[in-house]
């Protein structure tokens, strides 16, 4: 395997991988809604 | 409107419902043989390109204007989109929002149903594909065993009198999406995304390890051979439009932009649900499931057992690579029928949580255009589905009918809903007025960059891949239609049969869009765009 084909597997496969956690610590780190904003629905 | 109020019941379930529409076949298939053969690594270049510059921000201006939609008690892409784009003539080509789903649907099933019928084969002890046979020979078994799962020999297979296989799987298949759908958004979709999605997760980590550590099989049929063939970059490749146009096509197709899902799961979301980071979200999950896990499976098993000649003749496409080449290696791989079985089980919930989706839209545009219940309109889109489902089953030869609906509402529509899309959010609402919606509820900012992306870059890139597309693509469709005289070129009697469904499956959409607007109007809802939504503060 070339160099290069490491260089850019470990930097796609590196990407998408923090991203992906970045992206769901975020989602699962983040405050609930509060009852006041569950309330806050649309109202068709 | 009188329907029952649907909502999603968790930020993460509205995330996995969204990526498990995006995560599919293509991402373990399709992906894998685009880049080897347009660049290797190279390719990554113009795919996070797309990714950055179309696949994102369309994304986050789909999710924006489906929850803005929802506020104002619409669902469907003709109703929302009417509302961005401020008339009748977005309003309807919104319906087109409503056929992709639901015509891509028609075929989709019939692709889920054949990974059923492998799995359950590789669970009774494989395909038939002999385990000492030459390469050559066991490709052409695979092949064989293709052809007769999906008829694609002769047209009526499934009626010579006896019960098909197929048939049987399709049943299945259609009896689960149908159920899921009717149970509804929070108890349907995403329950069952809640649980699909970490075991596709699970199983493709199952299957990595295994391809990782797999022996070398000889000279140049070693892990890393298959990777290198898969991530070697050939910078050649990117002064090729052909490089650029199949990135961008991957990109969009995969995440799932402008196909009339986004729009419409977004409309379930509350005001101050962040659609921001759940927009970013699902798209990174999909970009996992095809880099992380497609990148690096598909084609290094493929290597390793059948080389690198090999491996190119027969992973060109999604049926080539997943049909034909997989079974291979399977049956040279120890415990291969477990692994078969694994692989093509995963498949099969890749796509049942995509075909999911792809009902959904239709179901809440019957809904609200017709006044239906959730039972009535379950119904309708049930019976068209299957009218549809069989049209494919029935016209089966060289799957010429799949091709033609996959090509011209799978593809080329695609174009078409996205780049209404990204104009009617950029243009005719305005970009700020869009991303001040998007921010509503978000945990993190657009960067400001995206605002001059996606008034400029975005719309400017997408119709430049349009018409590198309709240049390079279109005419060998056409011709299957129209036929060519010159080049003894007859006309595709499926793909004609196939365009009549097509259109009078959109005849159909644009009736029932008219009946909704006069329905919508008569209600009393902003189906214009003129005023701010009920709950609207600003």
């Amino acid at each position: 395997m070339t160099p290069l084909a490491w260089i850019f597997m470990l930097t796609s496969v590196t990407s998408v991988t923090t991203l992906l956690v970045w992206c769901f610590k975020r989602v699962l780190t983040a405050p609930e809604k509060t009852p006041a904003e569950m309330k806050d629905f649309h109202n068709a | 409107m009188s329907q029952e109020k649907q909502q999603w019941g968790s930020r993460l379930g509205v995330i996995l419902a969204v990526a498990g529409s995006a995560v599919g076949l293509g991402n373990f298939l399709r992906f894998p043989g685009n880049a080897a053969a347009n660049g290797g690594g190279a390719f990554m270049i113009p795919y996070f390109i797309s990714f950055l510059l179309l696949g994102i921000p369309i994304g986050w201006a789909e999710w924006a204007m489906g929850r803005y939609g929802g506020r104002k008690g619409m669902h469907s892409a003709p109703a929302i989109m009417g509302v961005w784009g401020k008339g009748a003539f977005a309003r309807y080509m919104g319906a087109f929002g409503v056929l992709i789903p639901l015509a891509v649907y028609f075929y989709y099933v019939m692709i889920e149903s054949w990974c059923l019928a492998y799995a359950w084969n590789y669970l009774q002890g494989g395909i038939g594909v002999a385990t000492d046979a030459a390469v050559s020979d066991q490709i052409a078994r695979s092949q064989a065993f293709l052809a007769e799962t999906t008829g694609s020999g002769i047209d009526g297979f499934m009626a010579d009198g006896g019960l098909h296989q197929s048939v049987v799987f399709w049943l299945i298949a259609s009896v689960f999406n149908i159920y899921f759908v009717y149970r509804g958004l929070s108890k349907g979709i995403e329950k069952f995304c809640s649980y699909a999605m970490p075991a596709m997760a699970v199983i493709g980590f199952v299957v990595l390890v295994r391809v990782l550590t797999l022996p070398s099989n000889g000279p140049g049929q070693s892990v890393l051979d298959g990777l290198n063939f898969m991530w070697n970059p050939d910078f050649s490749k990117l002064s090729n439009p052909q490089t650029w146009l199949a990135a961008a096509g991957q990109i969009f197709f995969s995440l799932s932009v402008g196909f009339g899902v986004i729009i419409n799961y977004a409309s379930y979301m509350r005001k101050k649900d962040d659609v921001v980071l759940s927009g970013l979200t699902s798209s990174a999950t999909n970009e996992f499931f095809e880099v992380a896990l497609g990148g690096m499976i598909t084609l290094t098993a493929a290597v390793v057992f059948m080389g690198v000649a090999m491996t190119s003749a027969n992973t060109g496409g999604t049926f080539s690579t997943g049909f034909h080449s997989l079974p291979v290696v399977f049956a040279r791989m120890p415990a291969g029928n477990l692994f078969g079985f694994l692989w093509f089980f995963m498949l099969f919930l890749a796509a049942i949580t995509s075909s999911l989706s792809m009902l959904q839209p239709s179901k809440a545009f019957f809904e609200e255009a017709l006044g239906l219940s959730r039972k009535g309109a379950t119904t309708l889109v049930s019976a068209i589905c299957i009218a549809g489902n069989l049209f494919v089953l029935y016209f089966s030869k060289d799957l010429v009918a799949l091709d033609t609906i996959d090509f011209w509402v799978g593809t080329f529509l695609i174009f078409i809903v996205a780049g209404t899309q990204i104009v009617c959010f950029g243009w005719v609402t305005g970009v700020d007025k869009g991303l001040a919606e998007a921010h509503e509820g978000a945990s993190i900012r657009i960067p400001r960059i995206f605002r001059f992306i996606i008034k400029y870059v975005s719309p400017a890139y997408l119709f430049t891949i349009l018409g590198l597309f309709c240049y390079f693509n279109v005419p060998p469709y056409v011709r299957t239609i129209l036929g060519d005289p010159e080049q003894g070129i007859e006309p595709n009697r499926n793909a004609i049969l196939a365009w009549g469904v097509i259109l009078a499956t959109l005849a159909l959409l644009l009736v029932v869009t008219a009946i909704g607007s006069k329905r919508w109007r008569a209600a009393g809802l902003d189906i214009d765009g003129k005023l701010p939504a009920p709950d609207e503060t600003r």
